[in-house]
């Protein structure tokens, strides 16, 4: 086994480095101009005598400049060069981040004016990883009851019913579902007012005491973390009604039941605890989403996140974040994938990885 | 038994004790199993009747009249207008309904339909469609001039309008209508609302625009992002897993670590990057969103596809086909594609639901310029209390999700043996 | 919800491109408050956030709505008169030749940390503005006649000119604000490459922290919520009302009006959309009121038709050369006529900008000394628009529904505008449309507010919608947008207007110094320009803003509001906050008041 996962970790850096490489050159390749179109963001009208000049100093510190290797034109590069200097940036991105040094955003800074996409990211984290983090403690608490139910009363209305709600609660869009839950229960929207519109926090965190910051956050957080878990929680539920209806027509729950055994303990001691095996596989395997799943959720109610930082720097080709957050997210996904792997074999005794 | 096609003894009754009737294929053993499931025929039924609608939109909506008789002569304006990629859309929709007679043809008298006949009826169709879709292409330049119908309305001595007579896109003339209330709601509420009537049954937008018209026009969209992004995905998929399964080896190796990869990159983000880095000019951002859609989507697809062809490589009817020359490809088509199909479907069907949903999320983003329903919903969203913008486009997105996985579903407990009905 | 860039490219369509980043909004007479009025916070609010807050490097229009505050100019305009009068310069004189402008400072201005205010100090600011390696590019435009600054004394400076002009008190006074030399000489000195080694910081990256002579001084920014002023204990002049000022970044429009109506802001312009809405509001006239006035500053709105197309031809040498031909369908003054009479702008006021604002003919303001009387607009005339089209040699010659040149090409062109501003995609889907029924096809293409800046530089386009913001003065200069000067050098003049009677115009009218005379050549060059339609200008901007009833003294001047002329009585200070009772729908009955939404008093 440890060597299994020894073998695993290995892997994942070539597999890292496939995704990295890939999104640099990507970043990196694509026609335009991010360090232009970032100076003409900033200005109205551009002087092209301070323009390039600037832009070129610009492109030196983010370690975007495009070098000519041979021809005797400075100025001109051709696209073989291109793909050699994206090469070399890439490799410079490499070595500078095995030191800690992870680039420096574009445009972005955080509050205390850092441009360090880790900062930047660390800053939104507290967001991205409460929301989400109560939001998938709550999918996997609903969905295990919900789920269990319908397995138990398999086939009659209880249980038809429900599939087809969740399945229906599974197709709901989430700009939908904020979209309602703003218009019906929140402030400026057409229904009941209970809730805020915006933000995280009200006006004056720092001038609150904990208890009353404590209730505020989770009164603001409300309707973000139910657009996040009504998805989620469909889907697991589904998973854990179907696991478990695997697990009740087994063998060995036969033979439990022959036995004479209480159902409840037959269902609950025996048929759960193996039918719970996927549904915590899922939840591992939804780890990545911390970073980027929620950039719906985190703009329609104004929630400075995680997710909503890569989708901007995305847009605007902010590479460093842009690198930062691929990094993370593959990371995770693998680390992710192998955990889930890891628990199976665990969890099952018949699985040998070797 | 030696044109391939296995011949399995089958016993003559159920274990139930019924007779069976003659053996049947696996295809239509499916497909009896989905008939029997009222949920995934009815989604089905709707998928048709969005699809029906969207190719005949103009019919349905729109300011080109059908027929219109103006001193004494008949004309049919709507024909001359519509453009090639509707009448295409049109005959392929033909062509699909034709499908069970294509078949027959192909394989006359059969009682099994195996998949030969069915792919090779698919072929023709398809090759049918090319060459209308040349003679269309090549030929024909539609008409476009704005024939001011409306506005001439009574000059003709008959004129048969589509159901919804209003135009697709406003002009001034229409600009007073705007943001007005589904207009039967007067009828219910004769204080509140403009006076009752049937001109805007969804209401109208900003600028005047129908709702109606613009659901419908924009479940073209939808239906396009998902049929083309969900069918690259499937053909890289199938292609991929089927060399992978197959040959097995590094060959194997490298294909899983590129999907691994693949799979962890986050593919919103690769989405993002991609729209905004190809001009306008060059390719319409709508195409490469389906296009990166579908380079992005491929990698379940690829996984179940080398999971089966590495199921079937063990079985003994391989080896003995291989064994008598059978070619790999002729393997591939006849035996792991059809077995392999059912779970492949169900994941085409959830990831056309996927791709809908992607594009909501891109036209939140504002990164979408074609008119869709995710557009109407986010433009909607920032005026809530027009509430039948955002609501209708909210509710056809939900309808067409919701339809796709009931189907996707309804595939896969039909698959699923222990289910039978 | 617009995306960050979005909103500020949308604020800068809606406000400037370059023009009003410039001018300071003009200043009422401050009164003598009494103690008792001063104190509080005046709570605004910004839709983005500002790149930085460096007053001579910064160019968007949020750095300006603060350095308002925290820095002087020489000269500002006076928002009742619509004249200059001195801030930093007690009193100035112009030479008889015009070519010299001397003020003499105030004798006791000084900057927040002290030093008095000095000549030097503005002839640093004036060497700053004009260094080429200060991204000051904008401002150095105006002041690219100027031969020189020179400190005469202490207290009197003195701008020379090369030629007359007859902005030439104004260009010198009220183009930049004044920065202490002690502070900042090194950072402007220090060698860009350089900077890092020294530890010193270039002043192309100083962001914030900025010291100046104004009411207020920078306090705090907090990135992404804040920005705050306090007020600047040592300020030499008369005193402001509030204590602090705060500046809060809300992107969202909804939730910005969602803070107002909540009590958490006491100033926000709005759009003509919100207005609106708030009009049936319970609370309006209660709790709030609504303002909706026309200045200088407002701005129009335009369709710009390109008169040139460009062609690079490589040279014998190797360089690249750009030859400018005229544009094959808008280099015909008909064509361009046809275009503004095909486009509604009465109906397009009325149900597109809730029928705030006016309709626009030419360059200047319709309430400005500037504008020739009598001046009608064009009107929509579509049989008038064909008829033009048709003698321009536009006429659908095969029947095909588009119009065909007497080449036979198609009359279709490339609309190109910034993208994620929604008013502009409606505008785009009805002109479009209208234009379709004409017979001419037009491609609307959306770009990227910094895509769409290099379009404009590189003159890439065959017809762009765009805005300008107006100055705080009642007149304007056209030489910036419209003399054939502004075309090369990435000029203003995005459409490459060559007309000798305009240029004529302008020259005579900016080297006249006599009021009437200068007038009159105005209206001719305004009624020219009308003729010619090098643009079809399009809405005359309003600005509306709701103002807290709980600020006294809120007056409409004739070139706009200041803030800095309010105050808050005592008992409406830093309490906690009631919201304002009631919803936004018009059909749905109210409810009871909420509680506030938890933030503590302050």
């Amino acid at each position: 086994m440890r060597t299994y996962i020894l073998k695993r970790l290995l892997l994942m850096v070539p597999t890292l480095v496939g995704i990295t490489l890939l999104t640099y050159a990507i970043v990196r390749l694509a026609p335009g101009d991010p360090v232009g179109a970032m100076i003409r963001m900033q200005a109205g009208n551009v002087n092209p005598r301070v323009f390039e000049k600037e832009a070129d100093r610009i492109r030196e510190r983010l370690g975007l400049k495009d070098y000519n290797f041979w021809g005797e034109d400075p100025e001109r590069i051709d696209a073989v060069e291109k793909i050699l200097n994206a090469f070399y940036g890439y490799g410079r991105w490499v070595s500078h981040m095995a030191r800690g040094d992870f680039g420096e955003s574009m445009q972005k800074r955080t509050r205390e004016g850092s441009k360090d996409p880790f900062d930047l990211y660390l800053e939104r984290a507290n967001v991205s990883v409460i929301l989400n983090l109560i939001a998938e403690a709550l999918i996997f608490l609903i969905a295990i009851p919900v789920g269990l139910m319908g397995a138990r009363y398999h086939g009659r209305l209880f249980d038809r019913g429900s599939t087809v709600v969740l399945l229906g609660l599974w197709s709901v869009p989430q700009v939908l579902a904020g979209t309602l839950l703003l218009s019906l229960l929140a402030r400026g929207g057409i229904g009941l007012e209970w809730f805020p519109y915006a933000n995280l926090h009200g006006a004056d965190p720092d001038a609150m005491g904990w208890g009353t910051w404590f209730v505020d956050t989770l009164w603001h957080a409300t309707l973000p973390v139910a657009c996040l878990v009504y998805g989620g929680l469909a889907y697991l539920a589904k998973l854990g009604r179907a696991s478990l209806l695997e697990n009740l027509r087994a063998d060995y729950v036969r033979t439990a039941r022959s036995k004479g055994l209480p159902e409840s303990r037959v269902v609950y001691h025996h048929a759960l605890r193996n039918s719970l095996l996927p549904m915590i596989t899922t939840m591992v395997m939804m780890l990545p989403m911390l970073l980027g799943g929620s950039v719906v959720v985190e703009r329609i109610f104004s929630l400075p996140g995680m997710g909503d930082l890569i989708v901007g720097a995305a847009m605007q080709r902010d590479l460093a974040v842009i690198m930062f957050g691929t990094l993370v997210y593959g990371t995770l996904t693998l680390v992710s994938l192998l955990l889930a792997d890891i628990l199976y074999a665990w969890a099952d005794p018949r699985i040998r990885y070797d | 038994m030696t044109d391939g096609r296995t011949t399995r003894q089958t016993p003559q009754v159920t274990p139930g004790g019924e007779p069976l009737g003659p053996p049947r294929s696996y295809g239509s053993i499916v497909w009896g199993q989905l008939k029997k499931r009222p949920s995934a025929m009815a989604s089905l039924g709707f998928i048709v009747l969005l699809a029906l609608s969207a190719v005949l939109a103009p019919f349905i909506g729109g300011e080109v009249p059908i027929r219109w008789v103006e001193d004494g002569e008949a004309s049919w304006p709507i024909f001359r207008h519509l453009t090639n990629g509707e009448y295409v859309a049109m005959a392929a929709l033909l062509l699909g309904a034709l499908l069970p007679i294509t078949i027959r043809l192909v394989r006359p008298g059969a009682e099994r339909i195996g998949a030969g006949p069915v792919l090779r009826a698919l072929a023709i169709s398809a090759a049918v469609l090319a060459l209308v879709a040349g003679l269309l292409f090549g030929l024909r330049e539609p008409e476009r001039s704005y024939g001011f119908y409306l506005e001439r309305a009574d000059e003709a001595e008959s004129a048969w309008f589509p159901l919804i007579a209003y135009p697709e896109n406003p002009g001034y003339a229409q600009l007073e209508d705007k943001e007005q209330p589904p207009s039967w709601l007067g009828w219910l509420f004769p204080d509140a609302c403009p006076p009752g009537s049937w001109d805007h049954p969804l209401g109208t937008g900003r600028i005047g625009d129908d709702i109606f018209i613009r659901i419908l026009y924009g479940a073209r969209t939808a239906l396009t992002i998902g049929f083309v992004a969900v069918g690259i995905s499937l053909a890289i998929g199938v292609l991929l897993g089927a060399v992978s399964g197959n040959f097995g080896g590094w060959v194997d190796l490298v294909l899983m670590r590129v999907a691994e990869v693949v799979m962890s990159i986050p593919r919103l983000i690769l989405i993002i990057i991609m729209v905004t880095v190809i001009p306008q000019r060059w390719i319409p951002p709508i195409w490469t969103v389906v296009v990166v859609l579908g380079l992005t989507g491929w990698t379940g697809t690829y996984r179940l596809m080398r999971a089966e062809l590495l199921r079937i490589r063990g079985e003994d009817y391989m080896t003995a086909a291989r064994a008598l020359g059978v070619r790999t490809g002729r393997l591939l088509v006849r035996h792991a594609i059809p077995n392999g199909l059912a779970p492949i479907l169900v994941g085409a069907t959830f990831g056309i639901a996927g791709a809908v949903f992607l594009e909501v999320t891109l036209a939140f983003l504002g990164l979408v310029q074609t008119p869709s329903w995710g557009m109407m919903l986010n433009d909607g969203r920032q005026h809530l209390e027009y509430w039948w913008v955002w609501g209708t486009s909210g509710v056809a997105i939900f309808l067409t999700v919701f339809a796709y996985n009931l189907l996707g579903e309804g595939i896969r407990d039909a698959v699923d043996p222990r289910l039978r009905i | 919800m617009l995306h960050e860039n979005d909103k500020r490219s949308a604020l800068l369509l809606a406000a400037a491109v370059v023009l009003a980043a410039l001018a300071t909004a003009a200043r009422a007479e401050i009164p003598d408050f009494t103690p008792e009025q001063m104190g509080g916070t005046l709570r605004r609010c910004f839709s983005a956030e500002p790149q930085n807050l460096n007053p001579i490097t910064g160019k968007d229009l949020y750095e300006r709505y603060v350095n308002d505050h925290v820095f002087q100019r020489l000269l500002q305009y006076n928002a009742e008169t619509g004249e200059l009068e001195g801030v930093l310069a007690k009193d100035w004189e112009v030479s008889d030749d015009g070519l010299t402008v001397t003020f003499h400072l105030q004798p006791d201005a000084c900057f927040s940390d002290g030093h008095p205010v000095t000549a030097e100090d503005v002839v640093f600011s004036y060497r700053t503005v004009m260094d080429p390696e200060i991204d000051a590019r904008s401002m150095a435009s105006y002041l690219s006649k100027c031969d020189r600054c020179e400190a005469v004394d202490t207290h009197t400076v003195r701008f020379v000119w090369k030629e007359k002009y007859f902005k030439v008190a104004d260009s010198a006074g009220n183009i930049f604000s004044i920065l202490p030399k002690h502070l900042y000489q090194k950072h402007v000195d220090v060698d860009p490459e350089k900077a890092e080694a020294k530890g010193v910081t270039h002043f192309n990256d100083l962001v914030q922290d900025f010291i100046g002579s104004g009411p207020y001084v920078f306090e705090s920014w907090e990135t992404g919520r804040r920005i705050t002023l306090v007020r600047n204990g040592k300020y030499w002049g008369k005193p402001r009302a509030y204590d602090r000022i705060t500046f809060q970044i809300i992107t969202e429009e909804q939730a910005s009006v969602q803070a107002f109506l909540s009590g958490d802001l006491d100033y926000l312009p709005i759009t003509q959309e919100w207005r609106e809405k708030l009009l049936d509001h319970p609370e309006r006239g209660k709790a709030f009121d609504i303002y909706v006035y026309s200045s200088p500053a407002g701005g129009y709105s335009y369709i710009g038709w390109n008169h040139a197309v460009y062609e690079s031809v490589e040279k014998p040498d190797g360089t690249i050369e750009r030859v400018e031909h005229p544009h094959p369908i808008f280099s015909d003054r008909r064509v361009r006529r046809a275009m503004t009479h095909l486009i509604n702008r009465r109906a397009l006021l009325k149900y597109l900008y809730y029928d705030i604002g006016g309709i626009r003919t030419g360059p200047f303001w319709s309430q400005s000394p500037q504008y020739p009387p009598g001046c009608e607009p064009w009107p929509y005339d579509r049989r008038e628009a064909m008829r033009l089209l048709a003698e321009a040699g536009w006429k659908d010659r095969d029947g095909d529904g588009w119009l065909e040149n007497q080449a036979g090409k198609r009359f279709v062109f490339e609309w190109t505008m910034p993208s994620g501003h929604q008013q502009t995609m409606d505008l785009a889907r009805i002109i479009k449309e209208e234009f379709r029924r004409a017979g001419i096809d037009v491609q609307a293409t959306f770009v990227d507010w910094p895509v769409f800046v290099r379009t404009l530089d590189t003159r890439d386009f065959d017809a762009v919608i765009l805005a300008w913001g107006g100055s705080g003065a009642l007149e304007a200069d056209p030489y910036q947008i419209w003399h054939s000067d502004a075309i090369a050098d990435q000029g203003h003049n995005f459409i490459s207007l060559r007309n000798a009677e305009a240029d004529r115009l302008i020259e005579a009218a900016r080297s006249e110094m006599d009021f009437d005379r200068r007038m009159g050549l105005f209206h001719k060059f305004h009624r020219l320009l009308h003729d010619l339609q090098p643009y079809t200008f399009f809405i005359e901007r309003k600005s509306l803003c709701l103002v807290h009833t709980r600020l006294k003294n809120v007056k409409v001047h004739k070139l706009g509001m200041d803030p800095e002329e309010w105050w808050i009585p005592p008992e409406k200070r830093l309490q906690p906050r009631r919201p304002v009772q009631g919803k936004m729908a018009r059909t749905t009955p109210r409810h009871p008041a909420e509680t506030d939404e938890g933030g503590a008093a302050r």
